[in-house]
């Protein structure tokens, strides 16, 4: 089996490429590869225990696609344990089980009206446009179905607009729906807690990025996007309620998504501010509220950075602003 | 005021889930339908310029999510509205039982200066979906008659039914409103230049 690969002409995650990938990014991933393969050849035996600094360096470097899942559950996992120690009551469950009820007989999960519509209507509204998102396909169904467990086991958040697209891009990559319900679990319970209840304690992760910007290190990024009219909350909620999903190319998010899971949610607040650095000059190039809402939206029209790159420039952002968190 | 600013008015659409509020937007902007939209989370806007009246203004008009928990994040996105579009699904009655408690809450958290006469227009959209139909024209017209006259549409964002002329008198709205707000302002502003000097001249003294 060749990894890393996709249906003819689509991206990683099997969406339309946004931009081209040049050579050398696609020799170090590969390189990456062959030494993940050296080093961990049976990653899917590794446990919580193998979490050792090489191993988090290892994962800074750029995790091959295919050992993802569990990569990802791996570094959840750490965090889950703690979570489910001190919240006996609503723990990360297992919801193997109850996926299958949701296949068999869905109307056995307790699940409120308005949250089973709301579920309803966005299952088609997710991402549209992906082959594997269509009405009747088999990731769309399991969507559903992940979403309603999720519902079920965590009635006090029920379903929140945006985890449609959290779970989306789980399911794209673990292919898994099991895999999928339990990092879902862990997003939105340990790594984001409240931020897609009505608390809505987003703002407070935007509190920070806003006085981050405020420190003259980013009084270039500041001024660019006061000269447009553009405020941080614009751009800064979608962003991190959607884990950047949408703003940023599959190759460049998947890696997001490594360091996410890994080092907490501060890494989303860094990555912000990197962004911002890396793209600042292309808001510059007019101080115009749509040209600069059309950039923030689409942060793929940089030059693709090898895994390593990228996580080199998330860690040289946030020092002493963003705080340790999760 | 003598100079002729430019000008930018700011419209929120409020509304709940799935009413149409993406695609209203983007077929008055782009003159565009798409069954392909994505749930919108926060809040998106698009802008446009339009001329009303002679005066040539430029439209913001914002997109906000329909689900009920994101209302918290409203305050960051109302301020400074000129004008709020409140829209229903003409085939959903619990969409239309919302509008008083959205109308509420954009008062509440937008908190304009004169929240009695600030503007508001309501949209009932999908008319096209005539055999689904579940609210009357004139049930519609009847809240909006009672919350002060508000104007009413019958919209179709998918075959561009009235959504022109909704937005006109949307933009006109906003316009009336954006004159007051300068007038407020420039009565303040004309308080304050009384204050200021005095403050710098004690400043000065020394």
């Amino acid at each position: 089996m060749c990894a890393d690969t996709s249906p003819a002409g689509k991206d990683v995650l099997g969406f339309e490429p946004s931009r081209h990938i040049s050579g050398d990014v696609i020799a170090n991933l590969a390189r990456r590869r062959m030494r993940w393969h050296r080093k961990y050849p049976r990653i899917e035996d590794a446990q919580h225990k193998s979490f050792t600094r090489p191993f988090k360096r290892f994962i800074s470097k750029g995790v091959p696609h295919h050992l993802r899942p569990n990569v990802w559950r791996l570094s959840a996992s750490r965090f889950a344990q703690k979570y489910n120690r001190k919240h006996e009551d609503v723990p990360i469950l297992n919801g193997s089980a109850l996926l299958q009820q949701a296949r068999s007989n869905p109307h056995a999960l307790t699940i409120d009206e308005d949250t089973l519509m709301q579920i309803k209507m966005d299952m088609p509204r997710t991402f549209p446009e992906h082959a594997e998102f269509k009405e009747g396909a088999h990731i769309y169904e399991e969507l559903g179905h992940v979403l309603r467990v999720f519902a079920h086991l965590h009635p006090h958040i029920g379903y929140c607009q945006a985890m449609n697209f959290l779970a989306g891009v789980l399911l794209l990559t673990t292919r898994d729906a099991e895999a999928t319900l339990s990092l879902l679990q862990c997003i939105v319970l340990v790594y984001m807690p409240d931020r897609y209840t009505s608390e809505m304690k987003v703002q407070d992760d935007v509190k920070i990025l806003q006085r981050a910007l405020n420190t003259p290190r980013y009084a270039h990024v500041r001024s660019a996007l006061e000269d447009a009219g553009v405020d941080v909350t614009f751009f800064a909620v979608k962003w991190l309620l959607m884990l950047f999903v949408d703003a940023l190319p599959s190759d460049q998010l998947l890696v997001l998504w490594d360091l996410f899971f890994l080092w907490g949610r501060r890494v989303l607040l860094q990555a912000a501010l990197f962004l911002l650095h890396e793209h600042v000059e292309d808001l510059r190039a007019r101080p115009d509220v749509n040209h600069v809402m059309d950039v923030l939206k689409d942060l793929g029209r940089t030059r693709a950075l090898t895994p390593q790159a990228f996580a080199h420039g998330i860690t040289q952002h946030g020092g002493g602003v963003v705080p340790k968190l999760v | 005021m003598a100079t002729r600013k430019k000008v930018l008015l700011k419209v929120i659409i409020l509304g709940d889930s799935g009413v149409g509020k993406t695609s209203l937007m983007n077929q008055y902007v782009n003159r565009k339908f798409s069954n392909q939209y994505k749930a919108t989370i926060g809040a998106d806007f698009l802008t446009k310029e339009v001329t009303v009246d002679d005066r040539l203004v430029t439209m913001q008009i914002w997109d906000t999510a329909g689900q009920e928990r994101f209302q918290s994040l409203g305050v960051a996105f109302y301020r400074g509205a000129d004008c709020c579009v409140l829209v229903f699904d003409v085939t959903v009655p619990r969409s239309f039982e919302s509008l008083e408690a959205w109308r509420d809450e954009f008062l509440i958290q937008a908190s304009p200066r004169d929240p009695e006469h600030f503007p508001f227009v309501v949209l009932g959209n999908k008319v096209d979906l005539k055999d689904n139909r579940a609210i009357t024209e004139n049930r519609a017209k009847s809240w909006c008659d009672e919350k002060g006259n508000i104007p009413y549409f019958e919209t179709s964002a998918k075959e561009a039914t009235k959504v022109e002329t909704a937005f006109l008198t949307i933009a006109r709205a906003a316009l009336q409103q954006e004159k007051d707000e300068d007038i407020y302002h420039d009565f303040k502003d004309a308080v304050n230049l009384d204050d200021v000097p005095d403050k710098k001249q004690d400043g000065c003294g020394c």
